[in-house]
């Protein structure tokens, strides 16, 4: 309880004795004490208590938008790796089949079921059911998820993706972002993500990319890492201020730590400033 | 000399009355002193965190002449199989000693040999020791694995079970894997006896006597006395396994940016 000063608790610490407080996630209880069972932040809302760690693996919630990548074809069903405890399962119900919404899943689509997804794509989805043992299920139910063609991934700790209204975001110097919800961040240009909408999700858009907008996306891939490095919250704002302030850099330049720190400091400063 | 001896050779002081080893044990130590380094803990740990950027959690300890590098991976998916019991986490703890580590050089990489009966011995007793402190029954159906590298062997193997234990404990804190609490170790010297302790719960999750210990003839009050030294000094350490965790750079970056924001985000 010293820390409690400064937020920071390690495994086994006392948080409190009173039992009128609910111990929310990393937090156990033993005879009407809680302690803490990770290492991260002691946060109070209302009457409950809950540790907010740094780095962990995703925990999932029903409505949330998550990049993951096919690691297996099962019968009837694809498992997806969302760097979670468990992989995600995304079951043929919960795509769109060409051909129409509300067609029954017969025998001939489970054949066909590798010409829709292989092991090894990129997708974007969303949590449907989480289910008791914090494995989750996924839905592309919507002409916005689907399989993901021509950009950069970028893997931060789920924690630092800040939960908001839209999670994809068109930034005005014409790159698409996905910001998934358990880190994964998916950057390409405007053009190929508008493009394979219309398409229905399936088959990602060859097109050739223009040099202007491959210079903006791996410019935002970089200034992504560099916030995450320095764990500034991700969300479009955070994300557009770095881009201007690291404008009066090289590219590659912001690839390096002093430069990357210093970028993130004023991008705090700025988002102070702006609130 | 004595890493030689075969499994069903006893030593001869076991055989005696507890009263008159007191003496031959004194003489022991006395020996003991003059030919090896005394080198326990009292000399002084090193520790650091997120050493390995693709594992979940990893630690490093230099303690004494031992080095040792740990790196946990997890919880991650299991492949169905029906020997798992699928409502709590399976722990996999896997020791290895690098080829460059001890006296006599083992040969081939890691990847060319198979564990060799020390290497199984010292990771049943890690795994043994660490166990009863990971909040299993939270991640069902998953696995944890924790891989240990001794980088530098010190004499005896003497202190190995000791820095692997607090290195894993601090791996594991590192991966955010929900832990009941941290567990410190320390190895009682003359005697070579490692005790694993939990503080914050007051309980020892292990006890390790290896071959060479001679710890067989004690007197249970000498025992009891050993063990509660032991205990006083794993609380030491873990006060500063603590420190370390809490005021790792990681952390200072938060204390200056993060704490409004963290305060701020909904939590639904």
């Amino acid at each position: 309880m010293d820390n409690i000063a400064s937020n920071i608790c390690s495994p086994g610490d006392l948080i409190t004795t009173d039992p009128a407080f609910m111990g929310g996630h990393g937090i156990y209880t033993t005879e009407n004490n809680k302690y803490a069972s990770v290492v991260g932040y002691v946060t109070k809302v209302n009457n409950l208590f809950l540790v907010q760690p740094i780095k962990t693996r995703y925990i999932g919630d029903v409505g949330d938008v998550v990049v993951g990548r096919i690691t297996a074809v099962d019968t009837s069903r694809w498992r997806v790796d969302i760097n979670s405890t468990l992989d995600a399962m995304l079951p043929l119900t919960s795509v769109n089949l060409p051909g129409g919404e509300l067609r029954r899943r017969s025998e001939e689509d489970e054949r066909m079921m590798r010409h829709y997804f292989v092991e090894n794509d990129l997708i974007s989805a969303e949590v449907q059911n989480v289910h008791s043992d914090g494995s989750l299920s996924l839905h592309t139910r919507n002409l916005n998820y689907g399989k993901l063609g021509q950009g950069c991934l970028i893997r931060v700790s789920s924690p630092l993706i800040k939960r908001q209204k839209v999670h994809f975001v068109n930034l005005p110097c014409g790159v698409s972002i996905i910001l998934g919800r358990n880190g994964n961040i998916w950057v390409t240009s405007t053009s190929i993500q508008e493009s394979s909408r219309k398409n229905g999700g399936f088959t990602p858009l060859l097109k050739p990319v223009s040099l202007n907008e491959r210079e903006n996306i791996s410019r935002i891939c970089n200034c992504i890492k560099a916030l995450a490095k320095h764990h500034v919250l991700l969300y479009d704002t955070s994300i557009c201020t770095a881009f201007e302030i690291s404008k009066q850099y090289q590219i590659k330049e912001i690839l390096d730590p002093k430069i990357a720190q210093e970028i993130a400091e004023k991008t705090e400063i700025q988002l102070a400033v702006d609130s | 000399m004595s890493r030689d001896l075969p499994d069903e050779t006893w030593d001869p002081l076991v055989f005696l009355e507890p009263d008159c080893c007191q003496n031959l044990l004194e003489n022991r130590k006395k020996n003991l002193g003059k030919n090896e380094e005394n080198t326990d803990s009292s000399q002084g740990i090193f520790l650091k965190t997120d050493c390995v950027n693709e594992a979940s959690g990893s630690s490093y300890i230099e303690m004494g002449n031992a080095k040792v590098l740990c790196s946990v991976y997890g919880p991650r998916e299991i492949p169905r199989r029906d020997d798992y019991d699928f409502k709590v986490a399976n722990l996999n703890c896997e020791f290895r000693f690098a080829s460059f580590s001890c006296f006599m050089q083992r040969k081939g990489t890691l990847s060319q040999r198979d564990q060799t009966l020390d290497e199984k011995n010292f990771s049943s007793i890690i795994e043994e020791a660490l166990k009863p402190s990971i909040l299993l029954h939270k991640y069902p159906k998953s696995q944890i694995d924790m891989y240990i590298l001794c980088i530098q062997n010190d004499i005896d193997s003497r202190n190995i079970i000791c820095a692997s234990v607090i290195a894993a404990s601090m791996a594991l804190a590192n991966a955010s894997i929900e832990l009941y609490d941290l567990v410190s170790s320390f190895t009682y010297s003359p005697i070579n006896m490692t005790v694993s302790y939990m503080p914050q719960l007051n309980q020892v999750t292990s006890i390790f006597f290896s071959n060479e210990s001679n710890g067989a003839f004690l007197s249970t009050d000498l025992f009891k006395s050993h063990i509660k030294e032991s205990i006083e000094n794993c609380k030491k350490v873990y006060s500063f396994m603590r420190h370390v965790l809490l005021n790792s750079n990681f952390y200072e970056n938060l204390k200056n940016g993060l704490d409004h924001e963290m305060e701020k985000t909904n939590i639904s």
